[in-house]
Order: structure tokens, then C-alpha cells, then sequence
């Protein structure tokens, strides 16, 4: 944590003082603004038997068995701040009644958002974050705006991406240059992710809607390899979800292409850059090295109705690969339609995970396949009512050795009553 | 003396002239086509008298508005008459930052969700481009004219204009997609009667980029 943030005390104060002579002097510039505004959202929820992932479990979602009942679904708070016209700061906060049931940030950033250059427009974010990858997940605090729960890529960028570093992209907007076609390229250099992968090999991919804290570890699984003789019994029983163990940044690189806003298609290179032999000795949690390659399309069908899809395939391996190695595929395809106050959606994603290490004790091999399907009413600005169901097919291999039996089929449903301010 | 009686007496026919054709009002028909035939909606039409003592200021205190709603600017194009204030309210449940660096009018406006800004004069002629600094696709524009004889062509490519003074006036076409320097022509029209008056443009017009508006993600979450 300290190297974190160290990291991003460094990184704001290089971006504050290299851009802050072009801010000033803005014609008519509005001074300092702040804003306070949040979500909260209360469940109902008929959940699934297996041990939720948040209790030790390898569960894709965040309620099990003992959680059919009423939960605080979400608690969230957004603090902004408008420094200037160019500048601003924005920390998110989350709260929620499982884990540890201890507020916590969730991400925090320093934005530079300067207005248009020649019509070209620069935006450089340093802080903590996560990666700019989903196209689901734009509602303030990280939340979905096609469903509760995430896609499995997303719901998996949001738990073990989150990083601290500086991304910037630049945009040619295609309407102020009188043409159809806008185009992006952005990058970004991290650190503080290097345990990204643990989740993936030891639980499996998840489907769900719990934004994790900076301070909030995942407890694993009791699975047969950390008691074994194998080296995974030097992997401490929880996932550190933003460790700096190497000291080696990360990076990713991107472009973007748009038709008017009505096709979008992204792709990116993330590599994190791990040093896969290093570790930890105090906490016990390795550095793995992942990457992946990632593709996004947003289509517009007709105005009410949105066509979403991400494809993201890439590889992982900790213990220099003997002790983890895991190629890693998921892709979703999504469709959202609103109509006046309702909205309805629905997904099917796809995902596995295929172990390629030499450690016959943990066989980290999982898949499945799932339909989300979604239906929200907004009664005002601020109240919303909606309703999901989600089933999730899958085969893991952890779950063979856990309680005999790999394949399973879980349903959960979320009634919500969400409040927005 | 002979002299001096002349001239009042011209002066005086002058003033009962002027009187009689300041009463009288028409009215003004005008249909706009591409050149291609097809008609021309959203172009703003405006009618400059000749004689200046015709143009009146804007009501004092009049407020026009310019809103942001479903991530676009709404209306797409606002005609206003030089000295008029107009306000620009957030309609939408998130932050917008709306800016021009237009020479007629240079401004920037953060706009949290909902919030109605304190209303800016338009005391300059010219055209104001709008973007926003969340949304890259937002696109508006405010055309600032001189004359209180002002209209956008509707879905029939027609602007009717009733209780206009009878006179001589420079009509002006103005579109931002129309394919010329000054995006528009203007040209003398006699007033003095009911017009009716069809005009074919002879330029290129660009195609709209509208639609799927709301589309665009905002990129202060991304």
C-alpha cells in the first residue's frame, strides 16, 4: 500500500506541475466546484447454494446460501472536484455488508482534461483506477448500465486490474472535423497489480456487481494445493488485489474507432508486466505476469437499443510458470433496449480458464457459459426498480476437488430498489 | 420662402410615406431546397430591414434557452437577436461542460447534473459553435442576428413570417453544413407586399452527423 501510494502522490504532483502553466488563464474559466452524489441500492436475493467467493468459496457470485434475504447491494459515494477548467479529482467510495463490513476507497484519480486543442482533445488520468477497458460499466462508481451484475470480463477487470499509475488518450472527434469517423489511442503505465491472476487460477471467472476496496483481500479456497507439498503452499489463503511485489510497471495500448455514436470498437494490449519468479515473503502473494488482448464493440441497433460485445483472451503464470500457468478466454455478447422508463437486457458470456503448469495438485482448468437476463423501472430520476436473474453453467476441476463433483448450475435473482443522488 | 415650404411639404409627404408603410404589415413565405431538390429543415432564415429605425431590441429580461438533454444540445441550432440572454441548463443526470471558443461569444460552463447556470448575453453578431468537454459528439450552435425577423425552416423546409413591416430587406440563409465560406447566401428582397419566394440551393450541403446522440459514453467514467 505505501508503495502505492507513494506512487500516486508522485505521479499527481509530476502531472500538476508539467500541465499547470497551460490552465491558466482560461477566458471565463469557472473556479473551483465539488459535488458529493451516491448510489444506494438495497437487494432482495434468492441466491445460489455455493459458497460465495467473498466467504472462501469458488461461487461466481457475491451472495450464497446463507444471503437469501435483504442486503445493502450497494453503497457508494462519489466525491468530485473541479480545480479548474482542465483539472479535477474524483474518489469513490464503497460499502457493503459482507468481507470485512468497512468502507472503503475504490478508486481515486487526478484528471487533466484540458478543452479541445485544434479540435483534438488530450485526457490524462493518474491515481488509482480502474482500466478504461468496459463498455458496460460507465455508471459512476464502476456500476453497470445494462445490468446489476458485470459481464465475466468485466466483473473480472474491475477485481484484479485495478492499478495506480497514468493513462492518457487523445481523440480526433470526428464531428468537429465534419466527418463520421472519430478515432482514440490511449495507453497507460501502472504498477499495483501484480497479483492480477490469482483470482482466475485458485476461484475462476464471476459474474457479479461487488466494486472491491484498495484494503479488501479475497479469501481463496481451501483447495488441496496449498496444504500439498507443492510450492502453492507458500501462496498465502487470500488475494491481495493490489500488491506491488516486482516493481516493474505495466502497461497497455489501445486505439479506438467510431462511426458517428453509433459504432464503437476498441482494442487493447495489457501486459502487467510481472516478474513471475518474484514474491513476496511477508504477505505471501506472488507477482504474476498477465496479459491479454481485448476487443469491445458497441453498436447502436436503433436508438433504443444497444448491442454490446468484449473479447478478452490472454495468459497468466506465477512461480515462473511452473507453479501457475493458465491461457484465460471470456467474451460476452449483450443486447439492451430502453423503452420510455424501462429498460430490459440480456447476455450470454462464455469463459474459461486451461491450466498449462506443471503443478498436478492444482488443476486450476475451469468453464461455463451464462444468461443474465435484466429488467429495470425508472420511476424518477433517482428511484429505479429492477430485477435480475443470472445462471451460470460451469465446469471447474477446483469444485471436483473441493466436494467431488466439477459441474454445476447455479441461479441467483437480485430484486433492487436503488436510490441515485 | 418658396423654398422653405418645398422642402416641408416633401418632408411632410416623406413622413406620411413612411407612416403609412410602417403601418402596414405583411407577411413573408419562404421554402428552402438542397440542390438536390429535397427540402431543407433547420436553416435559419433572417430578415434585415433596410431601414434601421425598423429593427427593435430584444424584450428586456427575455430569457432563451439553450439545454443539454440526452447528451445533445437541444435545439441543435438556437437563432437569437443580438443582446439576448440565454440560459443553458443541464437536463441530463450527469455532468456536462459545455464551451465555445467561437469569437462571436468565447465561454465554458461546468454543469453538474441538473444545474441551471446563470443565463450569458449574446451582444456580438456571428455564429457560436458548441461542444462539450465530457461528450466529444455534442454539437450545437447559436446564430446571433441583428434583426428581431428571424425563423429556422421546419421539416417542410418553410419559414412563414407574419406582421412584418412592409419594406426593402437583406434576406440571409444561414446552415452549418452548407458548403460556402460563410455557410449561407444573403440576398435584397422587396417586402413591401405579401412574398412568397422558393430558393434552390446551388451549393453542397454535408450530410448530418445526428443521430445516436445518446449514445456517446461519458468519458469522465471511463
Amino acid at each position: 500500500m505505501q508503495n502505492i501510494n507513494k506512487l500516486g502522490t508522485l505521479s499527481s504532483a509530476l502531472l500538476i506541475a508539467a500541465i499547470s502553466n497551460s490552465v491558466v488563464g482560461q477566458a471565463n474559466a469557472q473556479g473551483f466546484r465539488h459535488k458529493l452524489q451516491g448510489t444506494v441500492q438495497i437487494n432482495y436475493v434468492d441466491a445460489a447454494n455455493e459458497t460465495s467467493f467473498l466467504e472462501g468459496g469458488i461461487s461466481p457470485f457475491r451472495y450464497d446460501n446463507q444471503d437469501s434475504n435483504v442486503h445493502l447491494g450497494q453503497l457508494h459515494l462519489n466525491y468530485r472536484a473541479n480545480l479548474s477548467s482542465a483539472f479535477s479529482v474524483s474518489v469513490d467510495a464503497n460499502h457493503y455488508d459482507d468481507l470485512d463490513h468497512t468502507p472503503d476507497i475504490t478508486q481515486a484519480t487526478i484528471r487533466y482534461a484540458p478543452l479541445p486543442i485544434n479540435g483534438y482533445r488530450l485526457r490524462v488520468k493518474a491515481g488509482t483506477f480502474i482500466p478504461a477497458l468496459s463498455i458496460e460499466n460507465t455508471k459512476p462508481g464502476w456500476l453497470s448500465n445494462v445490468s446489476y451484475s458485470s459481464s465475466a470480463v468485466n466483473t473480472w477487470i474491475g477485481e484484479e486490474l485495478k492499478s495506480s499509475g497514468i493513462e492518457a488518450s487523445f481523440t480526433r472527434p470526428g464531428r468537429r472535423f465534419r466527418s463520421p469517423w472519430s478515432w482514440t489511442i490511449n495507453g497507460s503505465v501502472f504498477k499495483g497489480n501484480d497479483t492480477a491472476g490469482t483470482l482466475l487460477a485458485f476461484r475462476g471467472w464471476a459474474i457479479h456487481d461487488r466494486v472491491l476496496g484498495l484494503n479488501e483481500e479475497i479469501p481463496l479456497a481451501n483447495l488441496p494445493g496449498f496444504n500439498g507439498p507443492s510450492g502453492l503452499s507458500m501462496h498465502t489463503r487470500s488475494a491481495d488485489l493490489i500488491e506491488e511485489i516486482d516493481g516493474r510497471w505495466g502497461f497497455s495500448a489501445g486505439a479506438q474507432v467510431k462511426y458517428l455514436s453509433r459504432l464503437d470498437v476498441r482494442f487493447t494490449r495489457y501486459d502487467n508486466n510481472g516478474d513471475a519468479i518474484a514474491r513476496d515473503f511477508r504477505e505471501e502473494q506472488w507477482a504474476w505476469d498477465t496479459k491479454f488482448n481485448h476487443v469491445a464493440v458497441r453498436y447502436g441497433i436503433s436508438p433504443k437499443t444497444t448491442f454490446l460485445s468484449q473479447f478478452l483472451r490472454g495468459t497468466t503464470e506465477a512461480g515462473n510458470g511452473w507453479l501457475v500457468k493458465l491461457d484465460f478466454e471470456a467474451y460476452y455478447v449483450g443486447i439492451t433496449h430502453k423503452e420510455g422508463d424501462h429498460q430490459f437486457s440480456l447476455r450470454y458470456d462464455n469463459f474459461s480458464a486451461t491450466d498449462l503448469d506443471g503443478t498436478p495438485m492444482s488443476d486450476n482448468d475451469s468453464a461455463g457459459k451464462s444468461w443474465t437476463a435484466f429488467y429495470q423501472y425508472e420511476a424518477s430520476d433517482q428511484v429505479s426498480l429492477g430485477i435480475e436473474f443470472i445462471s451460470v453453467s460451469d465446469s471447474a476441476q477446483h469444485r471436483l476437488a473441493l466436494s467431488g463433483v466439477a459441474d454445476a448450475t447455479q441461479e441467483q435473482i437480485t430484486a433492487g430498489l436503488t436510490y441515485r443522488f | 420662402m418658396v423654398m422653405v415650404f418645398k422642402r416641408v411639404k416633401v418632408f411632410l409627404m416623406v413622413m406620411l410615406f413612411s407612416a403609412s408603410a410602417a403601418a402596414e404589415n405583411v407577411s413573408f413565405s419562404f421554402e428552402l431546397r438542397d440542390k438536390g431538390g429535397k427540402v431543407f429543415e433547420d436553416a435559419v432564415v433572417s430578415l434585415m430591414p433596410t431601414d434601421s429605425s425598423l429593427i427593435m431590441p430584444p424584450p428586456s429580461g427575455a430569457v432563451t434557452e439553450m439545454e443539454q438533454k440526452d447528451k445533445q444540445f437541444t435545439p441543435h441550432i438556437l437563432v437569437v437577436q443580438k443582446g439576448q440572454s440565454v440560459s443553458f441548463p443541464n437536463r441530463d443526470d450527469i455532468q456536462h461542460h459545455v464551451f465555445s471558443f467561437s469569437e462571436t461569444k468565447s465561454f465554458e460552463l461546468q454543469l453538474y447534473k441538473e444545474d441551471v447556470p446563470s443565463p450569458l448575453v449574446f451582444d456580438n453578431v456571428g455564429d457560436v459553435e458548441l461542444g462539450c468537454s465530457v461528450h466529444d459528439w455534442m454539437l450545437g450552435y447559436i446564430k446571433v442576428v441583428e434583426t428581431p425577423y428571424f425563423a429556422k425552416t421546419d421539416d417542410q423546409g418553410r419559414v412563414y413570417l407574419q406582421e412584418l413591416p412592409a419594406g426593402e430587406y437583406n434576406l440571409s440563409v444561414w446552415h452549418p453544413r452548407i458548403v460556402n465560406k460563410s455557410n449561407g447566401f444573403t440576398m435584397q428582397v422587396d417586402v413591401s407586399k405579401d412574398v412568397l419566394l422558393n430558393h434552390q440551393l446551388e451549393v453542397d450541403v454535408l450530410p448530418p452527423l445526428l443521430g445516436f446522440d445518446s449514445f456517446e459514453q461519458d468519458a469522465e467514467y471511463q
